[in-house]
């Protein structure tokens, strides 16, 4: 609402005059005034800085921490499997032994155990003179029958089978065996 | 709210022009208009963003302030009774002027108190009806009312010759 243009003519020209009038200052203490303003000037672009040191030092101190609990470096295992190449000499001289002679004095060889005795002999500067060959469990002993079949059980060098006879490797070859022993 | 505080040099050009409009209106209430309006200006430099409306901002800050000064010192006294223990005019006399000084200052000083503020807020404040209706909390119209209310009695205070009220009565 504009209430200038609904006065009177004699009251705009009262209010006119009146505003002539000009009101005493007063004693303010603008020096106190004007040194505020400048202080809170001064402080605002303080306080900016301030804000800036502080922004920056909290980005430092976060690089620094994740630079202090960084993990090292994973280790990540792998089997590689590498084909061999057989060696020719001990692949013929496998060839030449029958599996499971191999495999029995294989497996008798690595199960050796030594005596409570004998293990102290280092401590009194002696030499065990002997190792005595360990017996076979019963679970060693199945496995290695389901393995290699029953002639694993005999000593090295023997066969359940005569060395004489020959093993039929067909079914034609077991009837012929099987005439020959009829007739 | 600016987002800058106010600089040096706005406060300059405030002071020059509201510093003894403030004081008038502060005188309303207070017995130490001086006090009042140079803790406004405090405020208003120590606020961290300048208000939109500075001017309408310092008014309304001198008018809580001022009313709060009155209160607490249980000095809250007629208008008319401050005004004639003061002693010095609340305007810088001046000798070619058709108004006294010290005549407008009583004038003023016995009219009420809605009316007083309201005419200093807006002939020497030049604050419009509606930044005054939000100082005193009340509409437009009524501040209007009692601006022209306020003129009036001024007016016949002073013993202003007004030939045209003559006509416009007849009329």
């Amino acid at each position: 609402m504009s209430g200038k243009e609904e006065l009177s003519n004699e009251l705009k020209a009262f209010e006119a005059e009146l505003a002539t009038l000009t009101p005493r200052p007063g004693g303010l203490d603008v020096r106190r005034l004007m040194y505020l303003a400048g202080q809170t000037s001064a402080r605002r672009s303080a306080r900016a800085w301030s804000a800036a040191f502080a922004a920056m030092t909290a980005v430092a101190a976060t690089l620094a921490v994740a630079l202090l609990l960084q993990p090292g470096p994973k280790t990540i295992e792998k089997i590689v499997r590498i084909p061999i190449e057989p060696d020719v000499r001990t692949a013929s001289a496998e060839a030449d032994t029958p599996p499971a002679v191999r495999h029995a004095s294989i497996y008798r060889v690595r199960r050796t155990e030594t005596t409570w005795l004998a293990s102290l002999a280092p401590w009194f500067g002696m030499t065990p003179n002997y190792e005595r060959p360990a017996e076979p469990t019963y679970p060693e002993l199945r496995d290695r029958v389901l393995a290699f079949g029953a002639s694993t059980l005999c000593p090295t060098g023997q066969s359940v089978e005569e060395p004489s006879k020959k093993r039929p490797a067909t079914y034609g070859d077991w009837m012929r065996i099987l005439g020959e022993e009829r007739s | 709210m600016s987002p800058r505080g106010l600089e040096p040099e706005r406060l300059e050009s405030l002071l020059a022009r509201h510093a003894g409009p403030l004081m008038l209106y502060a005188r309303g209430w207070s017995e130490t208009p001086e006090d009042v309006v140079q803790e406004a200006l405090v405020q208003l430099l120590r606020q961290p963003r300048t208000p939109e409306n500075v001017v309408g901002w310092l008014y309304r800050t001198v008018r809580n302030r001022a009313i709060s000064h009155a209160r607490s010192r249980g000095r809250r006294r007629r208008h008319e009774t401050a005004a004639s223990s003061l002693g010095e005019p609340w305007f810088v006399p001046t000798n070619g002027q058709r108004l006294d000084a010290q005549a407008a200052t009583e004038a003023l000083g016995q009219l009420p108190e809605e009316e007083r503020e309201v005419v200093v807020a807006r002939l020497w404040g030049g604050l419009s009806f509606a930044e005054i209706a939000r100082l005193t909390e009340t509409s437009s119209s009524t501040a209007w009312r009692r601006y022209e209310s306020g003129l009036v009695a001024l007016r016949e205070r002073l013993g202003v010759s007004c030939p045209e009220k003559k006509n416009s009565r007849t009329n």
